[in-house]
C-alpha cells in the first residue's frame, strides 16, 4: 500500500465533525513541568505548539488527545540564537519569527528561503519549525530542509536528552523517531552561509502543500566546481529523501548542462516515489523530481 | 414628465457594504434564538447500502442531548412531490428511509445544547448498514447487470431523452462536397459551487407559526416546498433569508435539511439551528457538472457548420435533489451551438443515477458544458482544414443581419454583437500574447499562447422544465410612506450579488426619488410579494419588469398630486432628486414628502378622483419565453440573450505540465448596464470560478463511490495567486422586450474559461502536436501527460 | 517552585478583545472563534470551513493575523485580540474597509472581514508589487469577487497605482 498522503485530513464522512472533541489542557510554564506532565499522560497526551497541524485534526477528531500540553509559553524552548556555527531554534519558536530573522538569514538561507511555502501567513504567525518537523507531513518543506541541512533533533523525556540527525529522524508519513514521551525541544541547523541554497516545488495552489518538491545547497569551489551539495525531495514519497547518488554525481563537476541532464535522469530513475493521491501519481510525481532538482541544480550553480 | 439625468450606469456605491465590511451583517450562522439548540447529523459512510437501524443509546451518557431521529420518527412528513412527467420518479425523504444511495446522506439528526455536544452525540451513534454493490460511472450504471440504485426501476437511467432530427442527420449522410465530420467526447468534471458561507438553518415554531431561516436563492419556492412536506399550511410558515455568503445556484436546490429542521423546531417545542460545516457541505450539497458531450459535427469545406448530432451524458449521483439535477444538461443541449449558425442540431440527453452525491445547480447550469464542447469542436474542424481558428469562428458567428436570429435549439437571440465582441476580444488577445511571448522568451521551460471563444447565454430563463412546477414570473410591490422613503419589496432575493443596490438604484430612476431614500425589502416571505428568487441570471430582469409597472402606477398618481399641490398641470411636471418641479418654473416644486403625506395623511389635499394611500404591486412575466420544448428539443426558454467573447493568455511550463492564466479578456454584451461595477464584479468573479473549474476543481470519487474530496485540503478553490488581472471590454446591445434594455449578468462568466484555457493551452504547446484537449479541470499530470517525456 | 499545572478541562482565560478586557470560564477545546462569536456575541468573524484553509475566520492575535478556527479560546489567554468590530471606527468606514468599498473588493461579504483583517496585520512594504498582494491574499479564498476588486483596494488602500506584471 502506498502511503496516501491524505490521511492527513480524510475522516470517515459519517460523523463530519469540525469541533474538537473534549481534552484537558495544560500550559507549563517550564520545560521540566512539560515533560513531567508528558511523563503522566504519555500515550494520552499530545504536545501543543502553535497548532496549524494538529487543531485541524483535532477538529476532525482524527486525533483524540486526552490531554493537551501547550508549550508555547515554557521560556526555554522559545530560544533562537546561532552558537558556534549552529543556528538553534526552540520549539516554541514561530515560522514567521524564524523568516523574519535577518541572523537565521544569514546562518540558513535555505531555511529562510523555504518558510513562505510553508502554508500561508496567518499559518506561519502561529506554527513553529520544530511542530511542522515533528508533525512529519511527507509534502511539507521544512523536513526535507532539515534533512538536506543535516539538521539535529534535539529530544528530550523527563529522563533523558537525545540528539536524532534529521537523517534518522524520519520514518514515514506523519511517522518520526519521537517517542510518546518526548518532546522535540530543539532544531540545530548547521550554519551554511557560504553555500547556495534553492527550493522549488509545484503545488496546485500558491500555499498547498507540494505535489513535489526539492530543497537544495550547493557550494562551489573556486575554480567553480561543485565542493558539496545536499538535495532533499518532499512530496515524493512518504519522508523526506536525500538524493545522495545524485549528490555524489555532482560533487567535484562543473554543472554543464549535460550534467543537468543526468542529474534529472537519475533523480527521475531512484527517487523513491510512492506517493499519491488524487492530486497526482507515482509517476507524475517522479518525473517532476528530476525536473525540479534539475531546476534547483541549475539555480543553484548560475 | 422626464426623468433627469438617469442613474442608469452611473457609479454609484453599493449599498449593502457598509454592514458587510464591518461585521454588522447578520448571516445564516448569526441567527441566535432564545433557547436555541444545535443538530448535527449522522450521514452514510457508504455509498450504497441498507439502513439496518439507529441506536443511540451510547448518547445517553451526554447530558446536553434533547433527542436522535430518523426517518421513522418523521412518518408525520411527507416527501418531496415529484412534478416530472418525463424522468424516473425519486422520492426524496428528508432523512434516508430504508436505503443511502451516497456517502454523505443524513440517516440521523442530533440536537444538543451546542454544536460541540451535537458531534459528540453523533460520535456515539451505532449504525447498522448492510452495504450494496455502488455503481460509480455511467457506463457501470447502465451496464444489464448493474446494481440498481432503485429497485423498481428497470436501470439507472434516470432520464433518458434521445434526439433524432432528420434535417440535422440528413447532413451527415450527404458530405460528397467536401464537407467532412469531426467529433469528439469532451468531458466537464465533477465540480461545485462552494460558496465561502456553507448552508444553514434556523427554525423556530411558535404559536401555530413556523419561521424557518435558511440560506436559499429562493425563499417563496422554499416556503411552498415546506407547506407540501408539512403538515402547516403556507400562510402559517414564514421564511426569512438571513444574508447569504455566496449562492451560485447550488443554494437554489430545496434541501432535506430545510425540512429536518423546521420539523426537529416542531417536535421538540425548541428553535433548533443547524450550520453545516464544510466538509458536510462537499457531501451533502449538490454537485454539478460531471458531463460528456459525445458531439459530431458536419462541416463544409469553407468550415461552416451544418449540423451537430450526439448525446449529452451526465453522471447525475444519486438523483435525490430537487429542482432536477438533470435539467442543466438539457440547457446545455439548447445552447450547443453557441452563437454560431449551425442550421440543425440532433442532440439528446441520458442522465444516469450512480452512488454519488446528488447533482444540481451550480453557476452556468449546462451553458459552460455545452461552450467546452461546441468550441473544441470549432478548434478541432479548424485544425483540420488548416484554417486559423479565429477565422473558423468568423465565418460562423450570427451577425448584425441575421437578428433576430433563431438557433438550431430554437431560442430566439434577440439582440446582441457577437461579431463585434469576437473582433475586438481577437485583437486584444493578440496584442497581449505577443508581449507575453516577448516578456518570457528568455525563459526556455515556458511556452505561451491563448485561446479565443464565444458564447450566448439564455438569462431569465423558464423554471418549468428544471422544476416541472413553477414558471417564470415574478413580483414587486412598492409603498411610499408619508416622509417619502419608498420601500420596495420584490419576490427575488439577493445572496451577495448587489441586487439591493441594483434595485435601489432602479427605484429611485423609476420614482424620482433619492438613492437615500429607497429601502429594499426582500428574503421575507411575509414581508414580500410572491417570486421565485434569484438563479438563472433572472434577478435584474423579472424584478425590474415588475418593479417598473409598479413604480410607473405610483409615479402616474404622484404627478397628479403634486399638479394639484402646485396648481400646475400634470403634463408639465417632472421628478428628479426626491421632488417634483414645473417645467419652466424654477422654484415651484414639491417634495415626495409632501405629496406621499398628502396620500397617506393629509387626504384632503387631493386632487379629485384620487384615492388615498401610495402603494402598488406588480407581477412580472418575461415575454416569449416558452415552458417545453417540441420533439427535437426546439424552445426557447429565456426571455433574453447576452453574448460574450473571451481570451485566455496562458503559460504552460513544459518540464511539469503547470498551466498558469496570465491575463485574461473578455469582451461582454448583457444589454444596458445598470451598475457597472456590479456588472464587472458578476463577470470576474465568473471569470475565476470558471478558472477553477478549468485547472483546479474537482470532486474525486474512488472506484468504490468514496468521495475523496472532502475537504478544502483536497477540493481547490482558486486563490488571488492563480486568478490573472482581467481585462473587461463592454458592449451593450439592450435587449428589446426587456425593461431598461437590461440581460441578466450572473452567470454569464463562468461559461468561457474552460474552452478558452484548453484553446491557449494547445496554442502554447504547437510545436509539440499534443493531443487534442478534451476534458476539465486541466492538472498538470493530465497534461504532462500529452507531452513527450524528457 | 510552583506545582505542575493540572490538565484541566475547563479553564478561565482574560484577554483584551477589541481593547476591553475579558474573562471568562471555557471548555479547554472550544475554539477562539466560537469564543468569539458565540460567547462573545462578535459575529463578524466568520467560519467558512473550520479546518484552517480559507481564512474567513483570520483576526489578529497581538496584531498578527491568525485562522481562529484552528486556535483554542485558551490560547489567547493574556493575548490582544482584535476582530473587525475593533477596526471599525465609530462612525463611518476606516480606509481599508473604504477602499474595499470604493473598489468593489466585496460581494456577499461573507470572507471580507477575513481579508479585512490579514491585511490589517500585514506590513505592507512586505508586498511591493501586485504579484506579492496576491501571494499574501492568497491565505483568503474568495468566491464572489475574483480577487480584482480586492486587488485593486489593497492597491488604493496602500497608494499603489501601476499594475504589475505577472510570472509565468
Amino acid at each position: 500500500m502506498t502511503p496516501n498522503m491524505h490521511n492527513r485530513l480524510r475522516p470517515p464522512h459519517e460523523a463530519p465533525t469540525v469541533k474538537p472533541p473534549r481534552f484537558r489542557y495544560a500550559r507549563p510554564e517550564t520545560l521540566d513541568e512539560a515533560l513531567h506532565l508528558l511523563a503522566e499522560h504519555g500515550d494520552e497526551a499530545r504536545v501543543l505548539a502553535g497548532g496549524q497541524s494538529l487543531i485541524p485534526l483535532l477538529n476532525f477528531r482524527l486525533a483524540r488527545p486526552e490531554v493537551l500540553i501547550d508549550i508555547t509559553m515554557v521560556e526555554e524552548l522559545r530560544l533562537m540564537a546561532v552558537e558556534n556555527g549552529t543556528l538553534r531554534i526552540g520549539a516554541a519558536v514561530t515560522q514567521r519569527t524564524v523568516e523574519r530573522s535577518e541572523e537565521a538569514a544569514r546562518a540558513c538561507p535555505l531555511l529562510t528561503k523555504a518558510l513562505p511555502f510553508v502554508g500561508h501567513l496567518q499559518n506561519r504567525t502561529r506554527g513553529t519549525v520544530a511542530g511542522s518537523i515533528a508533525h512529519a507531513d511527507p509534502a511539507a518543506e521544512l523536513p526535507a530542509v532539515a534533512a538536506a541541512l543535516d539538521a539535529v533533533m534535539v529530544v528530550r523525556s523527563s529522563s533523558v536528552e537525545r540528539t536524532v540527525p534529521a537523517g534518522e529522524f524520519f520514518f514515514g508519513p506523519f511517522t518520526t523517531a519521537l517517542e510518546p514521551d518526548e518532546i522535540l525541544v530543539e532544531v540545530r541547523f548547521p550554519s551554511s552561509g557560504g553555500a547556495r541554497s534553492s527550493v522549488v516545488e509545484i503545488s496546485p495552489r500558491s500555499g498547498d502543500f507540494a505535489i513535489a518538491g526539492a530543497a537544495g545547497l550547493l557550494l562551489a569551489s573556486p575554480g567553480g566546481r561543485t565542493a558539496e551539495c545536499a538535495l532533499a525531495l518532499f512530496g515524493v514519497g512518504g519522508a523526506p529523501q536525500r538524493l545522495t547518488e545524485v549528490e555524489d554525481h555532482l560533487k567535484g563537476r562543473r554543472v554543464t548542462s549535460g550534467l543537468l541532464d543526468e542529474a534529472e535522469e537519475m533523480t527521475a530513475r531512484t527517487a523513491l516515489a510512492d506517493s499519491e493521491d488524487i492530486h497526482a501519481d507515482a509517476a507524475y510525481r517522479a518525473r517532476v523530481a528530476g525536473v525540479l532538482v534539475r531546476r534547483a541544480v541549475e539555480e543553484m550553480a548560475a | 414628465m422626464t426623468a433627469r439625468p438617469s442613474f442608469i450606469g452611473a457609479h454609484t456605491p453599493r449599498v449593502e457594504d457598509d454592514r458587510l465590511l464591518t461585521g454588522g451583517a447578520r448571516f445564516g450562522a448569526d441567527v441566535s434564538l432564545p433557547g436555541m439548540l444545535e443538530a448535527a447529523f449522522y450521514r452514510s459512510p457508504l455509498p450504497h447500502a441498507l439502513i439496518g437501524g439507529v441506536d443511540p443509546s451510547r448518547t445517553a451518557e451526554l447530558k446536553g442531548v434533547a433527542g436522535v431521529f430518523t426517518a421513522e420518527d418523521m412518518s408525520d412528513v411527507s416527501p418531496f412531490p415529484d412534478f416530472d412527467e418525463h424522468a424516473r420518479p425519486v422520492e426524496i425523504f428528508p432523512l434516508a428511509r430504508g436505503r443511502v444511495r451516497y456517502a454523505g446522506a443524513p440517516i440521523a439528526a442530533v440536537v444538543a445544547a451546542d454544536r460541540y455536544e451535537a458531534e459528540d452525540a453523533v460520535d456515539l451513534l451505532s449504525v447498522d448498514l448492510d452495504p450494496l454493490p455502488p455503481v460509480v460511472s455511467v457506463e457501470q450504471a447502465l451496464a444489464p447487470d448493474a446494481p440498481r440504485l432503485y429497485p423498481d426501476w428497470p436501470d439507472n437511467a434516470v432520464i433518458e431523452w434521445p434526439v433524432s432530427n432528420p434535417d440535422a442527420i440528413a447532413e451527415f449522410d450527404r458530405l460528397e462536397d467536401g464537407a467532412f465530420t469531426v467529433g469528439g467526447r469532451y468531458e466537464i468534471r465533477r465540480h461545485t459551487g462552494a460558496p465561502i458561507e456553507t448552508r444553514g438553518v434556523a427554525a423556530e415554531f411558535r404559536e401555530g407559526r413556523l419561521t424557518v431561516w435558511t440560506t436559499t436563492q429562493f425563499p417563496h419556492i422554499a416556503r411552498t416546498m415546506l407547506s407540501y412536506c408539512l403538515p402547516l399550511d403556507e400562510s402559517d410558515i414564514r421564511v426569512v433569508v438571513p444574508d447569504v455568503g455566496g449562492g451560485f445556484g447550488v443554494k437554489a436546490e430545496f434541501y432535506v435539511e430545510e425540512v429536518t429542521i423546521p420539523w426537529l423546531a416542531m417536535k421538540l417545542g425548541r428553535p433548533v439551528r443547524w450550520i453545516e460545516d464544510r466538509r458536510e457541505h462537499l457531501i451533502a450539497t449538490c454537485h454539478a457538472r460531471d458531463l460528456v458531450l459525445d458531439l459530431e459535427a458536419a462541416v463544409g469545406p469553407d468550415g461552416r457548420f451544418r449540423a451537430v448530432r450526439g448525446m449529452a451524458i451526465q453522471d447525475l449521483g444519486a438523483a435525490e435533489m430537487y429542482p432536477y439535477g438533470f435539467s442543466p444538461t438539457f440547457t446545455a443541449v439548447g445552447h450547443i451551438t453557441g452563437p454560431y449558425r449551425i442550421p440543425h442540431q440532433s442532440v439528446g440527453v441520458l442522465a444516469a443515477a450512480t452512488n454519488k452525491t446528488p447533482n444540481g445547480a451550480y453557476r452556468g447550469f449546462g451553458i459552460p458544458e455545452a461552450a467546452f464542447g461546441i468550441e473544441r469542436l470549432m478548434d478541432k474542424a479548424a485544425d483540420r482544414l488548416g484554417l486559423d481558428r479565429n477565422e473558423i469562428r468568423r465565418r460562423n458567428l450570427i451577425g448584425q443581419e441575421d437578428i433576430p436570429y433563431t438557433t438550431s435549439a430554437g431560442a430566439v437571440v434577440d439582440s446582441g454583437s457577437h461579431r463585434e465582441t469576437f473582433e475586438e476580444t481577437v485583437r486584444v488577445a493578440a496584442e497581449r500574447r505577443e508581449h507575453w511571448r516577448d516578456r518570457l522568451a528568455g525563459d526556455p521551460r515556458i511556452r505561451v499562447g491563448s485561446g479565443v471563444v464565444n458564447y450566448i447565454e439564455g438569462v431569465t430563463p423558464t423554471y418549468f422544465m428544471t422544476t416541472g412546477h413553477w414558471t417564470s414570473f415574478d413580483s414587486c410591490s412598492i409603498r411610499v410612506n408619508p416622509d417619502g422613503t419608498a420601500v420596495v419589496s420584490v419576490g427575488v432575493s439577493t445572496s451577495g450579488q448587489g441586487l439591493e443596490s441594483m434595485l435601489t438604484t432602479l427605484t429611485a430612476e423609476a420614482l424620482g426619488v433619492r438613492r437615500d431614500q429607497v429601502r429594499i425589502v426582500m428574503g421575507d416571505t411575509d414581508r414580500t410579494p410572491y417570486g421565485l428568487g434569484s438563479w438563472g441570471s433572472r434577478s435584474t430582469n423579472v424584478a425590474s419588469g415588475a418593479l417598473r409597472e409598479a413604480a410607473d402606477a405610483l409615479l402616474g398618481k404622484a404627478v397628479r398630486i403634486a399638479a394639484h399641490l402646485l396648481e400646475a398641470s400634470p403634463e408639465d411636471i417632472e421628478v428628479y432628486d426626491g421632488s417634483f418641479e414645473v417645467r419652466g418654473s424654477p422654484g415651484a416644486a414639491v417634495t415626495w414628502r409632501q405629496v406621499a403625506t398628502a396620500a397617506n395623511i393629509r387626504t384632503m389635499d387631493l386632487p379629485e378622483g384620487v384615492k388615498p394611500g401610495m402603494e402598488a404591486s406588480a407581477s412580472y412575466d418575461p415575454p416569449g419565453i416558452e415552458h417545453t420544448p417540441d420533439e427535437y428539443g426546439r424552445v426557447n426558454a429565456a426571455a433574453t440573450y447576452t453574448n460574450a467573447s473571451h481570451a485566455a493568455v496562458v503559460s504552460v511550463d513544459v518540464g511539469t505540465g503547470q498551466v498558469r492564466v496570465l491575463e485574461y479578456i473578455v469582451a461582454h454584451d448583457c444589454g444596458t448596464v445598470i451598475n457597472p461595477q456590479i456588472v464587472r464584479g458578476q463577470v470576474v468573479g465568473g471569470i475565476a470560478q470558471g478558472i477553477g473549474g478549468a485547472l483546479l476543481e474537482q470532486l474525486h470519487y474512488d472506484e468504490f463511490g468514496n468521495p475523496l474530496s472532502t475537504s478544502f485540503l483536497d477540493y481547490h478553490l482558486p486563490t488571488a495567486a492563480e486568478i490573472p488581472p482581467m481585462a473587461v471590454l463592454h458592449f451593450e446591445s439592450p435587449a428589446p422586450e426587456m425593461p431598461w434594455g437590461a440581460k441578466g449578468a450572473g452567470e454569464a462568466g463562468i461559461i468561457g474559461p474552460a474552452p478558452a484555457i484548453a484553446a491557449g493551452v494547445e496554442d502554447a504547446l504547437s510545436e509539440y502536436g499534443i493531443a487534442e484537449i478534451t476534458l476539465t479541470p486541466i492538472t498538470a499530470p493530465y497534461l504532462l501527460g500529452l507531452l513527450p517525456s524528457g | 517552585m510552583r506545582p505542575v499545572p493540572r490538565p484541566a478541562d475547563r479553564i478561565t482565560v482574560s484577554m483584551s478583545v477589541n481593547g476591553g478586557p475579558v474573562e471568562r470560564t471555557v471548555d479547554s477545546r472550544r475554539l477562539l472563534a466560537d469564543f468569539l462569536r458565540e460567547d462573545l456575541g462578535l459575529t463578524g468573524t466568520h467560519l467558512g470551513c473550520e479546518h484552517g484553509v480559507c481564512g474567513a475566520c483570520t483576526l489578529l492575535v497581538d496584531g498578527r493575523p491568525v485562522r481562529s478556527c484552528i486556535m483554542l479560546a485558551v490560547q489567547a489567554d493574556g493575548c490582544e485580540v482584535t476582530t473587525v468590530e475593533g477596526i471599525t471606527p465609530r462612525e463611518g468606514l476606516n480606509p481599508i474597509q473604504q477602499a474595499f468599498k470604493d473598489h468593489h473588493g466585496l460581494q456577499c461579504g461573507f470572507c471580507t472581514p477575513g481579508f479585512l483583517m490579514t491585511l490589517t496585520g500585514a506590513e505592507p512594504s512586505e508586498y511591493p508589487d501586485d504579484e506579492s498582494i496576491r501571494e499574501l491574499l492568497a491565505g483568503n479564498l474568495c468566491r464572489c469577487t475574483g480577487y480584482e476588486g480586492i486587488v485593486e483596494a489593497v492597491r488604493a488602500a496602500w497608494g499603489r497605482d501601476e499594475r504589475e506584471g505577472r510570472r509565468p
